[in-house]
């Protein structure tokens, strides 16, 4: 408990700093958060420089409304919603989101699933999902939005945010399948 | 609820997975840093061409602000030594016809500094008295005359511990032309003397004081605002909910409550639900306490 009080109040003492315009401290922020917003960005955008544009993107939005930070709760998850709404808002603003409206006939299997796979293994899996699945997907499984959050981020209905995930969850289960066998 | 172990699986691989950033993503963030802070600095008269109305409103602003104060604090300078009410005229004349005989003996005195010196004129204005204020080089105080002096005694003291052994104190003597004795004097400016309080070393500064005819007393004494009249005024200009709250602190430390002096006659102990518990029930007492004295009263 005392670590996470003092994460925070570390972490509230960059935002601080921030809120005053320092330079050294934006470039701290940056420092700080970089290599895991890339991966969040990247998770979304699925190009690495495409992601890194819009991480710089986020940052600078970041800088401009540091002041609407309330000091409450996580300053790391802040940030992150930031991140998040800036690559969905690319995503959309280059190409409309794939939106499947069949749902899933059939569903993923339910057991425990175990791997070796590397984190670069998975992403790569996300990577090569439609669209509109990657989105969802990346919002609920990962980041822990709701269908309706989701719905609300997307534009899309609830129902279509549970087919969407359904869809993705039977797609990487199946790409997961293929490559544990052809790792063995 | 139970996550999917998809879900799971890819949660806990990816939620804390770090992608480096290349050296090239590093150069552009801070191109886009100097950037903005560039537009910072040039601040709001870069961002807004129009800056100039808004310098120009500001101005405006603080002109009339400047002009409401002022008329509110007509007095000034004037209220700095006045203590208490007072109907006496204080005038300050050019001190250099009085002053000829005295000045080159001072001057003889000090190492190049000049000496502040300060007259003392009574005159009773209705009679047209006109008394004319002499200083004399005596090493011996009249005791009344510095008993109505003593303020400027002390400014006279102050520079005379900057002269040599040789410098006299330079005091003054009322010679009045009407036959007024140096007693009237002294009891005259006992009661209605005011000093004029600004004057500089190397200045003379003449205070003629006028006594006002008993009957002009009551036009001049306004002038002066006391502070325990400000006082009343601002207690006046509280509002309703100030002044309750003022009594509520009163009752919350112990102290005297007047309720009927703000006008509250009746009250009832309804208490808003979203103050504070502590709060809410100490303003339940306070409102029971009074209703049951107020009742007991009648």
């Amino acid at each position: 408990m005392t670590r996470i009080l003092s994460l925070f109040t570390n972490e509230y003492d960059l935002a601080r700093a921030v809120q005053r315009q320092d330079s050294k401290a934006q470039t701290r922020l940056y420092e700080k958060f970089a290599s895991k917003m890339l991966a969040v960005c990247n998770r979304y955008v699925g190009d690495k420089m495409e992601a890194e544009d819009v991480m710089i993107e986020g940052f600078m939005k970041i800088f401009d409304k540091i002041d609407q930070f309330t000091f409450q709760g996580s300053f790391e998850g802040w940030v992150r919603r930031i991140m998040i709404n800036e690559a969905l808002m690319y995503v959309r603003s280059k190409k409309m989101i794939a939106v499947d409206l069949e749902y899933a006939i059939e569903e993923p299997n339910d057991s425990a699933f175990s791997t070796d796979l590397e984190a670069e293994d998975l992403m790569r899996l996300i990577d090569q999902l439609p669209e509109g699945y990657r989105m969802v997907f990346n919002l609920y499984a990962i980041e822990g939005y709701n269908h309706q959050e989701i719905g609300e981020l997307l534009g899309i209905s609830e129902g279509t945010s549970k087919s969407q995930l359904s869809r993705a969850r039977t797609l990487l289960q199946s790409k997961l399948m293929k490559l544990e066998k052809s790792v063995i | 609820m139970k996550k999917h172990p998809i879900d799971e699986l890819f949660a806990r691989k990816l939620a804390e997975h770090r992608q480096e950033p290349s050296q090239k993503a590093f150069e552009k963030f801070q191109a886009r840093l100097q950037e903005k802070q560039t537009k910072r600095r040039g601040g709001v008269f870069a961002i807004n061409r129009n800056w100039g109305y808004y310098a120009a409103a500001a101005g405006v602003v603080a002109a009339l602000t400047i002009g409401i104060l002022s008329q509110h604090n007509p007095d000034n300078g004037k209220m700095a030594y006045s203590g208490k009410p007072t109907n006496v005229e204080t005038v300050e004349k050019p001190a250099a016809p009085v002053n000829q005989d005295s000045a080159p003996a001072i001057a003889g005195t000090e190492t190049g500094k000049k000496v502040n010196t300060v007259e003392q004129m009574p005159s009773a204005k209705l009679t047209n008295d006109i008394a004319i204020a002499k200083r004399i080089h005596t090493p011996v105080k009249t005791s009344a005359i510095d008993e109505t002096t003593s303020p400027i005694e002390e400014s006279t003291d102050a520079i005379a511990q900057n002269q040599t052994e040789e410098t006299q104190h330079t005091l003054l003597q009322a010679e009045t032309l009407t036959g007024k004795t140096a007693a009237d004097v002294e009891t005259f400016s006992d009661e209605n003397s005011s000093i004029a309080s600004k004057y500089n070393i190397g200045e003379t500064v003449v205070v003629v004081i006028t006594p006002i005819a008993p009957g002009e007393e009551t036009l001049t004494q306004p002038l002066v605002e006391t502070e325990s009249s400000v006082e009343e005024k601002a207690e006046k200009e509280k509002s309703f909910l100030a002044k309750l709250y003022g009594e509520y602190k009163h009752f919350k430390y112990g102290e005297k409550v007047d309720l009927k002096g703000i006008g509250v006659k009746d009250a009832m102990a309804k208490v808003d639900e979203g103050l504070f518990k502590e709060e809410r029930e100490d303003v339940r007492d306070f409102v029971q306490r009074r209703i049951g004295r107020i009742q007991r009263r009648e």
